[in-house]
């Protein structure tokens, strides 16, 4: 079989251009993949940049609900660290756990409660109270004391004993 | 071996067939090449003296001027055949006829085209193609040796991407990150949900408003607590907006001594004592209320 010379240059032509055709096909998905794993580099960084920067942030809610036995044990914790014996821990109520408002934000986002716990610490002095709440304020971050109630506790051998009420309060996401 | 004049072979007018031929007849669109040869030589044909087209060769030459006009020129195949001689690289008559008004350069109706092209012309043509064929070979295999180096970088780089995006995963999610890839919760999964959990509980601009500590405000209280006023304080009530104090003194200006003693407390007001007379002594009640500005900047 024979060809005319001009079949012969398109044969060839065509030939040559093929894998040309073929790398640039090539050249064109990797510099689209490479784009597109840039991208995805840049947007993973700048959410891990914001990852640790809200880690080296206060904690302002708990991520749930905190049971009273959490709380209980919180409060046993802060005491020892205190050095004031676990007895003194009359009691521990939920007091209330609501919704809280939220005037300036939008519709969006997620949903926020505040929860109250009363704690009861029985006839300590008020050195001791003082020592129980700087201890809790550095360790509890999460739970502020909203009211503090000392009632001097009659009857008793020390007239310079109290019993303390503070109300903690700690605000938790809803589960989503 | 040909003499040097013998490569460039002149014949006299005569030997050839001559015509001028209308091109305009043939009508349609113009065409070129070897259709438009076949066409002219159907023209040439009527002016031949008997003998068939198909053993003339012929080159047609387009007439200056108006119109569309050839100048043919041909011989027979056997006369050619018969008599070029092997080394002749082109042959051309001498003079055009007299009947040719144009000028025509007698020298350009070269006869050795086509079928009768020389051997070292078409192995020159040959040689030429074959030349320009292999710069396409080698501009494409240049070209796509290029491409694909390219290709071989980007590769290396989106590898190297990746492995920076995996880095970077360990060192936010630690060694976990590694272990989940695969899995329905992939490392991307995982920092978005970490990034959401920590943005709901630790953002700036999370809409939650803090709790007043009233442990500063405790403290500021019993900083300021006088020592050398003889109190029986039955109870201290420490709010976000209010301190109440409820206790016993020996005498009415005991209760005014505590209340001037508490008088500093930064951003607190505090109210008149209320005192009774008892058989006790002096109930004492005195309230403290927090400062608007306090309120409206938050708790200190």
């Amino acid at each position: 079989m024979r060809f005319s010379p001009p079949i012969v240059v398109a044969l060839v032509t065509a030939a040559s251009l093929l894998p040309v055709a073929t790398s640039a096909r090539r050249l064109s998905e990797a510099s689209s993949h490479h784009q597109a794993a840039s991208a995805s580099l840049a947007l993973i960084r700048h959410r891990a940049d914001r990852v640790q920067g809200l880690r080296d942030s206060r904690e302002r809610a708990a991520e749930q609900k905190r049971p009273e036995q959490d709380v209980i044990a919180r409060a046993n914790a802060v005491l020892l660290e205190a050095g004031l014996p676990v007895e003194v821990l009359g009691a521990v109520r939920t007091q209330s756990d609501a919704e809280i408002s939220r005037s300036s934000s939008g519709g969006g986002g997620p949903t926020y409660r505040r929860q109250n716990v009363q704690l009861t610490l029985r006839r300590l002095t008020v050195p001791e109270i003082g020592r129980f709440l700087e201890s809790w304020t550095a360790s509890q971050r999460l739970w502020t004391p909203a009211q503090i109630t000392l009632v001097h506790a009659r009857g008793e051998d020390d007239p310079a004993r109290y019993h303390a009420t503070i109300l903690i309060s700690a605000t938790y996401v809803v589960d989503r | 071996m040909p003499r040097p004049d013998d490569s460039h072979a002149r014949w006299p007018a005569d030997r050839f067939y001559w015509a001028v031929l209308d091109g305009s007849v043939l009508g349609g669109a113009p065409v070129r090449g070897q259709r438009r040869r076949q066409r002219l030589g159907y023209l040439f044909e009527s002016v031949l003296p008997g003998i068939p087209i198909e053993s003339v060769h012929a080159v047609y030459e387009r007439l200056p001027g108006d119109g569309e006009r050839y100048l043919a020129c041909g011989t027979t195949q056997s006369e050619l055949a018969r008599g070029v001689s092997p080394g002749t690289v082109t042959l051309a008559p001498s003079s055009v006829p007299a009947f040719v008004a144009e000028d025509v350069d007698a020298g350009g109706l070269n006869l050795l085209v086509g079928p009768f092209a020389p051997r070292p012309v078409r192995r020159l043509r040959r040689r030429q193609v074959m030349v320009a064929l292999a710069g396409v070979v080698l501009c494409g295999a240049s070209v796509t040796v290029g491409l694909e180096r390219r290709v071989s970088a980007l590769r290396r780089e989106a590898a190297d991407v990746a492995a920076a995006e995996q880095q970077v995963y360990e060192l936010v999610l630690g060694p976990a990150a590694q272990a989940s890839i695969g899995t329905s919760f992939p490392p991307e999964r995982r920092l978005v949900a970490e990034l959401r959990r920590l943005e709901e509980t630790r953002s700036d601009v999370a809409p939650v408003q803090e709790t007043a500590d009233c442990t500063l405000a405790l403290a500021g209280l019993l900083a300021l607590w006088p020592s050398d006023v003889p109190i029986r304080a039955e109870s201290v009530t420490v709010e976000p907006a209010a301190i109440t104090i409820r206790g016993q003194v020996v005498a009415m200006s005991d209760a005014q001594r505590l209340a001037d003693a508490l008088e500093p407390l930064d951003g607190w007001t505090i109210g008149q004592p209320q005192s009774e007379m008892t058989r006790g002594g002096v109930e004492l009640t005195i309230r403290l209320t927090r400062e608007p500005r306090v309120m409206a900047g938050g708790a200190p």
